[in-house]
């Protein structure tokens, strides 16, 4: 296969990882909470700014420059920190519409999506400008006339490793079919022992810290990050999930697959394609919900009476 | 009824007497009419060092006429656009809303300008733009509008021809934002290029905004161009610099002024290294000398930009020709502004029948050295 091909291929399976580990965390909320958590890619993207602060923080203490060492570091912190801002979040708006519509806490996440991005604004200095963030890993391996960065490996590597991962603790560890008898029926699974706030907080928690990985990886896959990249990044998780079918985890790998596919496609075949991306694959969004309303794989929703 | 009556007159009554106290004291004084110049460019976003810069050489100019013996007490409003039109707009309704403000210079990005044209020449408030260089901006000839920077027809073109002369390069693939400034970018470019014997590749406009174009520049690898033109300004130039080098395409980059700033290199690391862009000469005359010397004097926080000469100029200019014809005849001023002859950091100033300035560009080649901008030796 010519190395035009192999490397659309590549920027698609980078792509779709990134947008899957978003897709992830509005899935297995959706899933669990009947929530649609619009701000959850607000939510993902405060992981980068949290990764560039504290590098800084660690260069002024304890290491001497900027080291792997202090990046990695920083990453792990960024990544728990934005998991509990999930947490936060939930407790602070959205349990307070655990009974009401869902419609409600979608309205309610919109409008905490702005909060976190003029937080993010306010806070960080200069936070309305665009900030270069670092290649996590810089090594590219050359095969023949490919050039594959070897983070696009690693990013591909750590969502499926994340995919396993959230496969295994959903379907085979205690907390998993906690989550699982919450989803199924709150009552009941407090009538088992249950503590469904718990639950809920330990949800919030994987959702955020799993979309936290894919923040970080599409700030350093752009190679900047900028306070409003949450717009676009949870768009399009959303997207993908809805494709997919919500509260379906092999849903959103499947839809993330298929609006990164696009996106990539169209750039790469049509002459100006580019300027037609996201217009292609909303059109996508569109065209799977009219076929087909709860996603390719998705369970049908059933109004609650 | 009586009640509020009452109030109200004792109100009057007391702000009557507060300023019957106040006069003679601002009489005492000096007795400056206060006026209002108003400035708008992108402080914040992407674009902001730009804005910055001419931001303050903006103040300076206003600083320096008070200082001096202007006839009037000149105030400065800065208003943000974000490099935004929707904000843009929001601006200039402030300003044409404020009776106070007289005049005003503005705008980085073309489209922004595009958007607030219009309300400046519904209000009749004279406007000169410092920055943005689409030439749709002058070519409407809105009597208020004017502008002191070349348009990007005066950058491309001699670009086009060391494209295809110095550097050699027989195919060309144009990435361009979708905006007004990028397209006139990649149209203007297109025409001049093939116009000097070569020939576009490929032309890819990508919305701003774009965070990836690796799908892009795969196709640009693949087709075997010779050289990127990027006509979009400096977020999108930083990201699109730094996966080209990613993705192991290993050619030139070239543009105009859109990008030939600090925070491109910033943002495009290593990789910014051999990027060229055309950018009017440094002219130097004493009194660009004067203005560096008083800029750094002056202890701004943000460094010097491009632009700040441009936007220094523009202030000159308005505060010139309100000296001569006053402030009440928006038309005689925006008059004046169009029939002047300003010398100054610029050199001699002079508008054509649309507004657009008549100083004549030079133009070189800016590459990154070093993690700087530096001046490609001939």
């Amino acid at each position: 296969m010519d190395a035009f091909v192999m490397q659309n291929l590549m920027n698609w399976l980078v792509l779709s990882s990134i947008y899957a580990l978003v897709a992830l965390g509005f899935s297995l909320l959706f899933g669990v909470l009947n929530v649609i958590h619009f701000s959850h890619g607000d939510v993902s993207i405060v992981a980068p700014f949290v990764v560039l602060a504290t590098v800084q923080a660690l260069i002024a203490t304890a290491f001497p420059a900027a080291t792997p060492g202090a990046l990695v570091l920083a990453c792990a912190a960024a990544i728990v920190v934005v998991g509990l801002i999930g947490v936060l979040a939930d407790w602070l708006v959205i349990r307070r519409f655990r009974n009401a519509p869902a419609m409600m806490a979608l309205v309610a996440t919109v409008a905490l999506g702005t909060v976190i991005r003029e937080l993010i604004r306010m806070i960080y200095p200069q936070g309305s400008n665009p900030k270069p963030f670092p290649n996590l890993i810089e090594t590219r391996l050359m095969i023949g006339d490919l050039t594959v960065p070897v983070f696009s490996l690693f990013v591909i590597a750590v969502s499926v490793l994340m995919m396993i991962v959230l496969y295994v603790v959903m379907r085979h560890t205690p907390l998993g079919m906690r989550i699982r008898a919450v989803a199924e029926d709150r009552n009941i699974a407090r009538l088992m022992a249950i503590s469904p706030s718990r639950i809920y907080a330990a949800t919030f928690f994987i959702a955020s810290a799993v979309g936290a990985i894919g923040g970080i990886f599409y700030a350093s896959y752009a190679g900047v990050v900028r306070f409003d990249f949450g717009i676009q990044l949870g768009l399009i998780g959303f997207s993908a999930a809805v494709i997919g079918g919500l509260g379906s985890m092999q849903g959103a790998i499947l839809g993330s697959l298929l609006i990164a596919g696009i996106d990539t496609l169209v750039q790469a075949t049509m002459a100006e394609g580019a300027s037609y991306r996201l217009v292609f694959a909303f059109l996508l969004v569109i065209f799977v919900l009219v076929l087909k309303p709860s996603g390719i794989l998705g369970r049908t929703v059933m109004e609650k009476v | 009824m009586l009640n509020t009556l009452n109030r109200r007159s004792l109100l009057a009554a007391l702000a009557l007497s507060a300023s019957v106290a106040l006069v003679p004291a601002g009489a005492g004084a000096q007795d400056k009419q206060k006026i209002k110049l108003g400035f708008i460019g992108p402080i914040s976003g992407g674009n902001a060092q730009q804005g910055l810069g001419a931001k303050n050489g903006f103040l300076l100019a206003i600083d320096q006429a008070n200082a001096d013996d202007y006839p009037y007490e000149v105030e400065g409003v800065v208003l943000d656009d974000a490099s935004d039109p929707q904000t843009g707009v929001g601006a200039a309704l402030k300003l044409v809303n404020d009776p106070e403000v007289v005049a005003a210079i503005g705008h980085w990005n073309s489209p922004v300008a595009l958007a607030t044209i219009p309300v400046f020449n519904r209000a009749q408030m004279p406007f000169i733009v410092w920055g943005a260089i689409s030439p749709k901006i002058t070519d409407q000839n809105l009597p208020e509008v004017t502008r002191v920077t070349p348009t990007l027809l005066a950058e491309n073109l001699p670009l086009a021809h060391w494209a295809a002369s110095d550097l050699g390069a027989k195919k060309i693939a144009i990435v361009s934002d979708t905006s007004d400034y990028g397209t006139g970018n990649a149209d203007a470019f297109t025409q001049f290029f093939t116009d000097a014997g070569g020939a576009i590749d490929s032309t890819d406009l990508l919305p701003v905004g774009t965070t990836d174009f690796r799908a892009v520049l795969t196709k640009i690898k693949d087709a075997g161009a010779d050289a990127i033109y990027f006509g979009g300004v400096i977020t999108e130039a930083g990201i699109l610099r730094k996966q080209e080098e990613e993705i192991g395409l290993d050619i030139p980059m070239i543009g105009i002024s859109g990008f030939y700033d600090p925070e491109f290199i910033k943002l495009a690391g290593d990789a910014a290294e051999g990027t060229m862009v055309s950018y009017p000469a440094a002219q130097s005359n004493p009194r660009l000398d004067q203005m560096h010397a008083d800029y750094d004097a002056h202890g701004f926080a943000e460094p010097e930009s491009p632009y700040t000469k441009y936007a220094y100029e523009a202030t000159n200019i308005l505060l010139t020709a309100i000296r001569e014809v006053g402030i009440d005849d928006k038309v005689a001023l925006a008059k004046a502004i169009r029939g002047m002859s300003h010398e100054g950091v610029l050199g001699t100033t002079t508008f054509d029948a649309n507004g657009q300035t008549e100083i004549p560009v030079e133009v070189e080649i800016k590459v990154v050295k070093g993690g700087e901008w530096v001046t490609l030796d001939k």
